[in-house]
């Protein structure tokens, strides 16, 4: 069996496995790092969103072969105590609802925001389509993400 | 630690019970306090089995207040998102007098005898446990005010318990509610407990953060996937090509020979409504190696007297049989000479698919057995049905059973069934290590239990001012859950018949979230407006004409776990001239946006709305804006509630736009998310107003209440938009259709 040293939330972590595995299940199975999950297997829902060097990427479409020397970060590295300003937004409005797609939402805005700090409306929405929310909580995540980025804004 | 009894009675309305309270001290200086009901109960069944009376003590509910201040409230119902957690625990602490940072929530395991009911469904939780969690909240209240008292030498009449202090009102003297915890736990009983005005509820009413928002955001919050134990294996398996496939034999040599498989099983089927089909499970080191191993294991499917239903052939069938007589279900008056003698009739035919519960988090289930003992770790609505099932097919005394519910990725009914926790338990005792089953979407997909496909036909004869003089309701469906529905039907008709006829499937059927009132009130409210139109009438007006208390539907819902509620008109009414006042429906909307209504009733909710749509250049349309306005009673926790309408109104709008359940040859055709579509967040309603109607009464559900009449608002502003109607679901897939045939022969 490979090894694979994969950098995940700043620590190097090594990973006997096939090389074709992808990376959402390393990291749910091998490593027991569980906030990443999954739902479709096939990059249509967003819930295994990781962040590859800072980009929104499906973790079940990832294959441990093809990580190289990238940053990886889940959703328990998005932040020391929890109080990345997405996430502080997510609070403060009480987004989840089930909560299960909420990794992936969080981590999709974080991505966002890094990239575009002051989105409008529409860039929002766009940005966060690719996120399933069976819940419902779209209206929630919209105006979480704008008070995100007021937050950050303050800092 | 010792338990001591004593009797309470509080009348709670239509229902009054007399409820024991059981206290206990606890060591370090806290105590527990069970609250349980004695009289008539209700046991936990599956929804269609009738309640049996009960006169047995059944605890409902239990609280520890510690020596540090903190407020453990035990929940014993499943959390899948509907917010149970956070609204159990804010009725305890807010009839308490607590502060939520002193509140914490404890899941417990399956232990009816402790906890009572533990079936979760029908948008009952909060209703039902109203009562019992206020007098376990009133009555630690009661016991630290006593005992405050007897210390301060002050009557129990000037204290109170407020913001996690116990105060006497009359000076400044106060404490925390931990320091008198112990005192409390040695007093007696009280013989009455007094309940709060509920706008006391300091708690109650306000916005409160969710219970477990924070360890959510953080990636912590564990679902039943998250599972992990020790020696825990996983196992996928590989599932029946067509309904009544069997397996003449299989070869998992190629499967063994991956590196990581440890073991190939055979999944025996399991009847007795437990619906475990056969298969082959792979048991792995990991998931993706047991997904993949299990693509390598050859099957020989005796596929002899495997089922080949077609559901488009299925769709015209029950067409032509909502078209023809079916079995009487309701006859008030004479409804067929009225259609016979009118000078105008109206009819229409609504067709709904078979739906997937499309929960983000697919089925799952942790189990490890043994000879003697088996435990499982479910994702469970009815752990109740869960625990008799195992007991059952693994002949095991159930005290040897237990059932750990977790959090869940979404329910809306998929995990009322048992299934899913059976079958682990039969590969885990096959395999002889913990095992947890992993369901890929397409796993999730393909065997579902699905609301099923109804069609319904729709007649009414009009008076000379379009107002209806007779119904005529047709309903064709498979049988069983959620399927023929009775008719809903508030409004004033002095003849209604209601007839349903069904057709047998392959299809699994099982709840969906709002159950027969998912494709009723879309039936119902359709033709409403439909009828409204051909009297010439404001839709919201012509309602609130005909909801005058007179109509032939049955006055009184039984819902699940037999409790009972009258349906009051005014209500009905008073959401309508919510959403008619909030939503600009008096004035004519802004250029090219156009305007729907619908209410429904259902789980002794009131729910109406309007939903405003523009349409595109490309002839597609965007939902710009939706208005609902909801009669609950009081809103325990208004961000909670609030987010349920939105959900359901999203959830219900997805559903009735892209999707549909659809099979060939008994072959299901959909396999995830690409062809069975959730909306996305473009597609969503750009924006969606919540009213609730303020209430003192007690509280009642929201989990599925706002789902029923939300496709009949956007076909009716569809409608508005294009002249034409939308009867058939999804409506994305399938467009508008012809026009309401009235006095003509009537085509489908």
């Amino acid at each position: 069996m490979p090894s694979f040293d994969i950098e995940i939330n700043g620590r190097s972590r090594r990973i006997d496995a096939a090389p074709d595995m992808p990376l959402l299940w390393a990291l749910r199975d091998h490593l027991h790092l569980t906030g990443t999950k999954y739902s479709c297997g096939r990059g249509l829902c967003g819930a295994c969103t990781v962040l590859l060097d800072g980009e929104a990427v499906p973790s079940c479409l990832l294959a441990l072969a093809d990580v190289g020397s990238a940053h990886i970060t889940t959703i328990e590295g998005l932040s020391e105590d929890g109080d990345h300003p997405v996430q502080s937004a997510w609070e403060e409005l009480g987004v989840p609802q089930c909560g299960y797609c909420q990794s992936g939402q969080v981590l999709r805005a974080a991505s966002l925001l890094a990239k575009s700090p002051d989105p409008d409306r529409e860039e929002i929405r766009r940005g966060m389509n690719g996120a399933l929310c069976r819940c419902g909580t779209y209206p929630r995540i919209e105006a979480a993400v704008r008070r995100a980025a007021e937050l950050a804004g303050e800092t | 630690m010792s338990g001591r009894p004593g009797v309470t009675s509080s009348d709670s309305g239509h229902l009054s019970r007399r409820r024991f309270l059981q206290l206990t001290s606890l060591a370090g200086g806290g105590l527990l306090l069970g609250v349980g009901a004695c009289g008539r109960d209700s046991d936990s069944r599956r929804p269609d089995q009738a309640a049996e009376p009960t006169h047995t003590y059944r605890p409902s509910a239990f609280v520890r207040l510690h020596a540090d201040d903190r407020v453990t409230v035990m929940i014993s119902k499943s959390e899948m998102g509907q917010g149970v957690t956070t609204a159990l625990a804010m009725i305890v602490a807010g009839e308490l007098g607590a502060r939520w940072d002193q509140v914490e929530v404890e899941r417990v395991e399956l232990d009816e005898e402790r906890y009572g009911p533990q079936a979760t469904g029908g948008s009952s939780t909060v209703r039902l446990m109203w009562e019992p969690l206020r007098e376990a909240g009133a009555a630690v209240r009661g016991l630290l005010v006593a005992a405050a008292a007897a210390e301060w030498e002050v009557e129990t009449s000037t204290c109170d318990v407020r913001e996690g202090r116990v105060v006497h009102l009359a000076s400044d003297r106060s404490a925390r509610i931990g320091e008198f915890a112990a005192a409390a736990s040695r007093l007696s009983l009280p013989d009455s407990v007094a309940l709060r005005d509920p706008a006391d509820m300091a708690l109650v009413g306000r916005e409160q953060p969710a219970a477990e928002l924070h360890d959510i955001v953080t990636g912590r919050a564990g679902y039943g996937l998250d599972v992990r134990v020790p020696d825990m294996r996983f196992a996928a398996v590989a599932r029946p090509p067509r309904p009544g496939a069997t397996i003449r034999s299989f070869d998992g040599t190629a499967a063994r020979r991956m590196p990581g498989v440890l073991d190939v099983v055979q999944v025996p089927a399991v009847g007795e409504g437990y619906d475990v089909r056969p298969g082959v499970a792979v048991v792995a080191r990991d998931t993706w190696t047991a997904l993949r191993a299990r693509d390598a294991v050859r099957i020989d499917w005796d596929e002899t007297n495997a089922l080949a239903d077609d559901t488009e052939a299925m769709r015209q069938a029950l067409v032509e049989l909502a078209g023809r007589p079916g079995e009487e279900r309701e006859n008030r008056g004479d409804a067929e000479a009225a259609l016979a003698a009118a000078d105008r009739t109206i009819a229409a035919t609504y067709e709904q698919a078979f739906l997937y519960h499309a929960q983000m988090e697919p089925m799952n289930c942790t189990a490890s057995v043994s000879d003697d003992a088996c435990v499982v770790w479910s994702p469970c609505q009815f752990p109740d049905w869960v625990g008799r099932g195992l007991a059952e097919v693994l002949e095991l005394p159930p005290e040897s059973v237990t059932v750990h519910v977790t959090r869940m990725g979404g329910g809306f009914g998929r995990r009322i069934n048992p299934d899913f926790s059976i079958e682990a338990a039969l590969i885990a005792r096959a395999f002889g290590d913990p095992v947890q089953v992993v369901w890929s979407r397409d796993d999730d997909l393909r065997h579902g239990f699905y609301r099923p496909m109804v069609v319904h036909r729709l007649e009414a004869a009009l008076d000379e001012r379009g107002r209806p003089l007779a119904i005529r309701h047709r309903n064709a469906g498979a049988p069983g859950a959620g399927s023929a529905g009775i008719s809903y039907i508030p409004y004033r008709c002095p003849a209604l018949r209601s007839e349903s006829a069904s057709l047998e499937t392959s299809m699994r059927r099982g709840w969906w979230r709002s159950v027969t009132h998912s494709h009723t009130g879309f039936a119902i409210e359709s033709f409403m407006d439909e009828l409204a139109e051909a009297a010439g009438r404001d839709p919201i007006a012509y309602r609130l004409e005909l909801i005058d208390g007179s109509s032939p539907m049955p006055l009184r819902e039984v819902e699940a776990q037999g409790a009972e509620h009258e349906f009051d008109p005014g209500r009905l009414r008073g959401v309508l001239e919510v959403v008619r006042d909030r939503s600009g429906w008096t004035e004519a909307p802004a250029p090219g946006r156009w305007r729907g209504v619908a209410c429904h009733w259902c789980m002794a909710t009131y729910v109406a709305e309007v939903v405003e749509v523009s349409l595109r250049s490309d002839g597609g349309y965007e939902i710009e804006q939706i208005t609902a306005a909801v009669d609950c009673g009081i809103v325990v926790n208004p961000a909670g509630a609030r987010a349920q309408v939105e959900g359901g109104i999203v959830d219900a709008l997805s559903a009735a736009r892209h999707q549909q359940v659809t099979a060939r040859g008994g072959r299901v055709v959909e396999s995830n998310f690409d062809d069975y579509r959730i909306s996305r967040m473009l597609e969503s309603p750009r924006r969606i107003d919540v009213h609730f109607v303020p209430s003192t009464r007690p509280p009642s559900g929201l989990g599925e209440p706002p789902v029923p009449p939300a496709a009949a608002a956007l076909a009716a502003a569809l409608h508005a938009a294009t002249g034409r109607r939308w009867r058939r679901q999804p409506f994305d897939v399938y467009g508008a259709e012809g026009r309401t045939t009235s006095n003509a022969q009537t085509q489908p």
